[in-house]
């Protein structure tokens, strides 16, 4: 095999190696991977423990929203039924959709990735251990007040997608709707920090010689819903955003009077909307091509096509968003795009299906609860994705929408996409981390009483929708829809059964454990069935086929003797291998962090800022927010401390670095992602500013001085100028560099105050038309790039005046440079656009 | 950078050409022209100009037969022609309105 890094192959020819380990260096690894204790299990950073609490978390809000659901369907089962009221029936069917599309689907896909992806490819942890775990308590402690809402009656009350003008201050008029917008925003966060995690995971942290064609299929669906996030979710936090500005400064951004557009949300919605059903939809699908080559002890039929068809349906779903606004009246030429690409994307969903069904042709299926609900799920998923097709033909969208119909295609999508895959992996997962294995008699009764139960609730559905009846009403009268419903209701309530005995079934069987477990039972290929600690495996293999564990009969013998890479801990530290990402070929050893309250603090008071600007307690809002600020500060400054080890002995006499810099690192990796999700947000600002210009061009004002727009300009180039030159001095005079630094950001804060004060001298009013509220969002959304980067430019200048900026280390004035540079580019392109639509141009 | 690009080069014409195609209709829209002539002839050079990039990065699909590198084309071949079929398939029906 050709050579991606100049790492010599025939270097794994060393493994396994031969001769006795010293015992010592187990026991050193056990210590430095230690179990928690006492209030250590909140600090707790270790992927087995976050990712556990992940999926309880995703799980318990699951259940939550399955209550709700259950509630609503008590409240349909008769006709004008009063059991519950109008506004507590929109409030339920508001927090159900929510809770189950950001608090349960989001998370829980995610934090299976965070709990089997380090096993799975044989690292030793996430590449960024805190990241985890912060995006798992600000999740957790967040949803958890969201939830809370309800009880109180101020949850949301319109809609999962919160269209606007309903959700307007004139017709939204309490808190309930704000509780939604900033609700999920720490959700957001959350989100995107896994993605960030997930990517640089997969792509840089793979077992030696596990080259992409090798990589597990849950591995490349991970990857993919991870840059999806990264793509898709910066338009839901935008809207999100300028929502909660309009209701909150009453800048006019959806409201058509003032020269805003209410469609201008369903773009930005639906741009992450639609997405995010595949976004869902793809790990769970990644889960199904694990275990169905399991369950059939067969390899996956076409793995080069399935994996095709996840990065295909990765791309054409954000061609769909339109798929769901046939109705605004959009002019036919447009439609047809969006509704061919509709019927489009079920083609790679569709060859995912046909490979799992050659997968258990080619096979002998050996029966057991994952197989029954892997299969179950191929029936409600395939039933779901033909309703979809019929609902991308515009001419049916027009009768359908807004019907029940609709409401049981999104659910056999989901359910069958989603909480079937989800709960055959539990099933198929638990006996790698539990004592004891989950029972077969019990989840086999929930087997059937849910896949029963899916199809009495939701089969019906489709006619009642055909019938007429209506979305999001909390009544009805007494006439052809009350059957239908009866039926629905009876099913909703034998799924509820069968997910009660899932939950007896966990708490019953399910115990904990990293190294005492019950084990590779279903006989499966892949390595995070290689016995395991805290430390994942003892020893990281090489990989030379896609399913090592049947190729390679002694692997698990040999890695648990430590024959293979990194027996010991290198370093005396917690640390992994940072590999290559086509061929995975070891670069250097990552030093990782161990538990820390820093992290957690930061979650605590990011979710405390978010939670206290909902109920108006400005002041201790801004307070939680320094507070997080500080946390994430201080949570740094532990990173790129001095180095005691250059290059270690990572087995077998091979030695690699323990640092590395620039486009190698692991860290350059996570801020280019993180500025992929900035431009993302930028652009999709960009779009609404053209999308909104072009409903009355007419209406928007005069030029401003041309000569301010050049210095501001001037100023952002020298800013960019300043930030690219950094790092280059840093070899030189690390202490210029940290000037430089410094330089760029007061060059970006000039820039940014002569623009707004230019702005503010030609009378710019947010409030009167939406030209001068995308003007202001444009000035809030660089405002914010230069404090942040204020706040590295002084970050810089306090590591370099406490000894910590040495030649041999910039990977710290690297990121900042990275950041200064994306956010003065972002200001380059910012004036232009604002002013540039001005000028009439 | 290259390598990511050939590999994924099938769906990355799919969205230049989807976009090219939106703005197009967008712009058709906006002018109140979306059933003159313009629209679609500028929506066929589009999609001609993207089928020929795909045909284009196909030509550029060589390499050995390592397992790596097999594994490689032939999921970008393969996004090629899922790409090629899909321009072709969202195009038509609006070349034909």
């Amino acid at each position: 095999m050709k050579s991606e890094t100049g790492f010599d192959h025939d270097l794994y020819k060393r493994f396994p190696t031969k001769g006795p380990r010293p015992e010592s260096e187990f026991d050193e690894l056990q210590r430095i991977w230690c179990k928690p204790k006492g209030l250590e299990y909140l600090t707790v950073v270790n992927n087995n423990y976050v990712g556990l609490y992940y999926v309880g978390g995703a799980f318990l809000f699951f259940l939550l929203a399955g209550v709700l659901a259950l509630i609503m369907r008590t409240q349909l089962a008769l006709p004008l039924n009063g059991f519950l009221d109008q506004e507590t029936y929109n409030q339920i069917f508001t927090m159900h959709g929510t809770v189950m599309m950001f608090l349960f689907a989001v998370p829980a896909v995610e934090a299976l990735g965070i709990l089997l992806l380090p096993q799975m490819l044989a690292a030793r942890d996430m590449p960024f251990p805190r990241l985890s775990a912060y995006a798992f308590w600000a999740y957790f402690l967040g949803g958890l007040a969201f939830f809370c809402s309800i009880f109180v009656g101020l949850a949301p009350n319109g809609g999962w997608f919160m269209y606007p003008p309903l959700t307007s201050m004139t017709y939204s008029p309490g808190i309930n709707a704000d509780f939604w917008l900033l609700g999920i925003g720490f959700i957001e966060i959350s989100a995107i920090a896994g993605a960030i995690e997930i990517i640089v995971g997969v792509l840089r942290t793979r077992a030696p010689g596990m080259s992409l064609d090798k990589l597990p299929i849950f591995a490349w669906s991970m990857l993919v819903f991870a840059v999806m996030i990264v793509i898709a979710f910066p338009s839901i936090i935008l809207a999100t955003l300028l929502l909660e500005l309009e209701r909150a400064l009453n800048w006019p951004f959806f409201d058509g009077l003032r020269g805003g557009d209410p469609l201008l949300w369903q773009h930005l919605f639906w741009f992450f909307g639609h997405p995010d059903v595949y976004i869902i939809f793809l790990p769970a699908a990644g889960m199904m091509s694990m275990i169905i080559p399991a369950i059939t002890r067969t390899p996956l039929v076409g793995h080069n096509f399935v994996v095709l068809a996840i990065l295909a349906t990765g791309f054409i779903s954000f061609g769909v968003w339109v798929h769901h606004m046939f109705t605004t009246g959009l002019p036919p030429l447009s439609t047809a795009f969006f509704s061919a690409a509709g019927m489009a994307v079920s083609v790679p969903a569709g060859l995912q299906v046909f490979a799992w069904i050659a997968t258990l042709a080619a096979g002998k299926i050996r029966w057991s609860v994952p197989a029954y609900f892997a299969i179950g799920s191929i029936v409600i998923f395939v039933m779901g994705g033909l309703t979809g097709v019929m609902l991308a033909l515009v001419p049916f969208d027009w009768v359908a929408h807004d019907t029940y119909f609709v409401v049981a295609h999104l659910h056999y999508v989901l359910i069958g996409g989603m909480v079937f895959p989800l709960i055959a992996a539990f099933y198929f997962w638990a006996p790698m981390m539990s004592k004891r294995r989950l029972s077969e008699r019990l989840g086999r009764w929930a087997f059937w009483l849910m896949f029963i139960g899916m199809h009495v609730t939701f089969l019906v559905m489709h006619w009642t929708g055909l019938m007429g009846m209506p979305r999001r009403v909390y009544t009805y009268p007494d006439s052809d829809w009350t059957l239908p419903n009866q039926i629905s209701t009876v099913g909703a309530f034998l799924i509820g059964l069968g997910v009660l005995l899932i939950v007896i079934d966990l708490v019953r069987n399910f115990r904990f454990s990293a190294t005492d477990t019950v084990g590779n039972i279903y006989d499966a290929g892949t390595l995070e069935w290689l016995p395991t600690g805290l430390y994942s495996s003892r020893s990281i293999p090489v990989v030379k086929s896609r399913y090592p564990l049947w190729d390679d009969p002694n692997l698990s013998r040999d890695v648990e003797e430590g024959r293979y890479f990194l027996p010991n801990s290198a370093t005396g530290e917690r640390e992994t291998i940072v590999t290559s990402p086509w061929n995975a070929e070891p670069q250097y050893l990552q030093r990782m962090p161990g538990p820390s309250w820093f992290h957690l603090g930061a979650a605590v008071f990011t979710a405390g800022f978010f939670l206290l600007l909902t109920v108006q307690l400005y002041w201790l809002s801004a307070a939680s927010g320094l507070l997080a600020i500080g946390c994430i500060l201080r949570w740094a400054w532990a990173n790129d401390l001095p180095i005691v080890h250059t290059a270690v002995d990572i087995g077998a006499g091979i030695k690699v670095a323990t640092y590395a810099h620039g486009p190698r690192s692991h860290g350059w990796w996570a801020m280019s992602v993180l500025l992929v999700v900035a431009g993302m947000i930028f652009l999709m600002l960009m779009f609404s500013y053209v999308f909104l210009w072009s409903r009355q061009p007419e209406l928007w004002p005069d030029a401003r001085p041309l000569a301010i727009l050049f210095t501001s300009l001037a100023l952002s180039a020298a800013s960019l100028a300043s930030a690219l030159i950094a790092p280059r001095l840093y070899a030189r005079a690390p202490w210029a560099a940290a000037l430089l630094a410094l330089l760029s950001a007061a060059l970006l804060t000039s820039a940014w105050f002569v623009d707004a004060l230019d702005w503010r001298a030609g009378g710019l009013d947010p409030e009167l038309h939406a030209h001068g509220a995308l003007v202001a969002a444009f000035l809030s959304w660089q405002g914010f790039f230069v404090v942040v980067a204020a706040l590295m430019g002084l970050y810089a200048i306090a590591r370099w005046k406490a000894g910590l900026l040495a030649r041999e280390r910039p990977a710290t004035i690297e990121s900042i440079s990275l950041f200064q540079a994306y956010a003065a580019g972002q200001a380059l392109v910012a004036l232009t656009i604002t002013r540039a639509f001005v000028l009439g141009v | 950078m290259r390598k990511w690009l050939l590999f994924l080069a099938g769906p990355l014409i799919w969205v230049i050409h989807f976009i090219a195609i939106y703005v197009i209709a967008s712009i058709a829209a906006l002018a109140h022209q979306t059933h003159d002539l313009w629209p679609r002839m500028a929506i066929g050079i589009v999609t001609a100009a993207a089928l020929i990039a795909f045909i284009a990065a196909l030509s550029l699909m060589r390499g050995d037969h390592e397992r790596l590198e097999v594994f490689k084309r032939n999921v970008a071949m393969g996004g090629v022609v899922l790409g090629f079929v899909a321009v072709i398939w969202q195009t038509l029906p609006a070349l034909a309105l």
